[in-house]
């Protein structure tokens, strides 16, 4: 005997939730280590798009992006230094928060052949992802940095105190890097998961709109 | 060959509205991204939202014995220590944009997805009270756990509430539109 529809979208939600629970615990010990592995990654996008020379890994779990941009004005012992920013804990965090999410989608049923490749697919989908996004973050950064002044999309994220000789990002490109910041930490890794979760499981969106 | 439409036209029909949900979802979403990155609209109607989401919480704690102050976005325990405020993201507007856009999209009557907009909306709102409640007491009384829940779990939480409550809403028009 089959489960009624009501039957089906019950036990995927009890599934979808149990299983977050799971992975979201799974994601926070190892968040250091998965964060780790993405580094490079996001360093090598960093310097294949002239955003940064480097990145290293601080001591608070977030990242120091080394810019390459000469300090020109501010303390003196940070003087003709090299500006880094800050790729904050928390910021890395937000980002990140797409993975656990869609692992526990993909745990609920229904399920189909072929789950470990689905499984996959999303993982690397989800990774192109968190690596643009981080790069995002870099950028307005950097947007914040050159052109001291605060973010249109979060006053938070103000300017160092000290100024770095680089050519002025225009109004237009300085607004879109906020924008596209914004758009990576608060709307895509909520949106993502489930966008991705549904194109690899279209039985999934007929079950809970009542087709399956 | 019997009478009736012939599957393939139906699967393209399927398609064809399957794309213009897509674009519009993601048309409206980013309209309601424009709202809330204007400074009058965060000043002026964002900010106060959130300071009543505070004032709530504060009253409905306050109904069971416990004492606690709201001020502006800060919620915190009068004579004990544990306070939380709730910044953007907090609120649970991104989520709520994201839902309203995704029920404005629908292929539904005007009426059907205004009302689903303030129900849906309203339950996520719910949720993300008991979301400032339960951080607050975790600042409290369980502060270790305090960032995995409010960085992780809640959010988490909320969306996946966000995505049954929406399936749950076109489930019940399509059973409405069809009766």
């Amino acid at each position: 005997m089959t489960a009624s529809p009501p039957q089906r979208r019950g036990r995927f939600a009890l599934v979808a939730f149990a299983a977050l629970a799971v992975f979201l615990g799974l994601w926070w010990i190892n968040f250091d280590v998965l964060i780790g592995l993405v580094r490079p990654l996001v360093e090598f996008g960093a310097n294949l798009f002239d955003l940064a020379a480097s990145i290293d890994a601080n001591t608070n779990q977030g990242w120091t992006v080394w810019t390459g941009l000469t300090i020109i004005s501010g303390p003196r012992e940070l003087l003709g230094g090299t500006a880094g920013v800050v790729v904050h804990a928390e910021q890395l965090h937000y980002l990140s928060r797409s993975f656990p999410l869609f692992l526990a989608l993909m745990a609920a049923p229904p399920y189909d052949r072929g789950l470990a490749r689905q499984f996959l697919i999303g993982l690397a989908a989800l990774g192109l992802l968190f690596v643009l996004s981080a790069l995002a973050v870099i950028n307005c950064a950097l947007a914040i940095l050159i052109n001291h002044e605060p973010s249109p999309a979060d006053p938070r994220m103000a300017p160092p105190n000290f100024l770095v000789r680089a050519d002025r990002y225009d109004e237009l490109g300085f607004f879109l890097a906020c924008l596209d910041q914004y758009l990576a930490m608060m709307m895509l890794p909520l949106i993502a998961p489930v966008v991705v979760w549904l194109a690899l499981k279209p039985r999934a969106l007929a079950m809970l709109l009542g087709r399956a | 060959m019997s009478a009736g439409i012939h599957p393939r036209a139906d699967q393209s029909q399927a398609d064809k509205r399957a794309v213009y949900f897509a674009a519009t979802f993601v048309a409206l979403a980013l309209a309601g991204v424009a709202l809330l990155l204007n400074r009058y609209v965060d000043q002026n109607i964002v900010t106060p939202f959130t300071r009543s989401l505070v004032d709530v919480c504060a009253a409905l704690i306050n109904m069971f014995g416990d004492q606690v102050a709201a001020n502006g976005s800060v919620l915190s325990f009068i004579g004990a220590h544990g306070a939380v405020e709730v910044a953007n993201g907090c609120n649970a507007v991104e989520v709520s944009l994201l839902l309203g856009a995704a029920i404005a999209a629908f292929p539904a009557s005007i009426s059907a997805r205004a009302l689903g907009v303030l129900a849906c909306v309203g339950v996520v709102q719910a949720i993300n009270l008991a979301r400032i409640i339960s951080l607050l007491f975790l600042a409290r009384y369980a502060p270790g756990l305090f960032e995995f829940f409010h960085l992780y779990v809640w959010d988490a939480v909320i969306v996946l509430d966000g995505v049954l409550i929406f399936f749950l809403w076109t489930r019940r028009y399509a059973r409405a539109s069809s009766s």
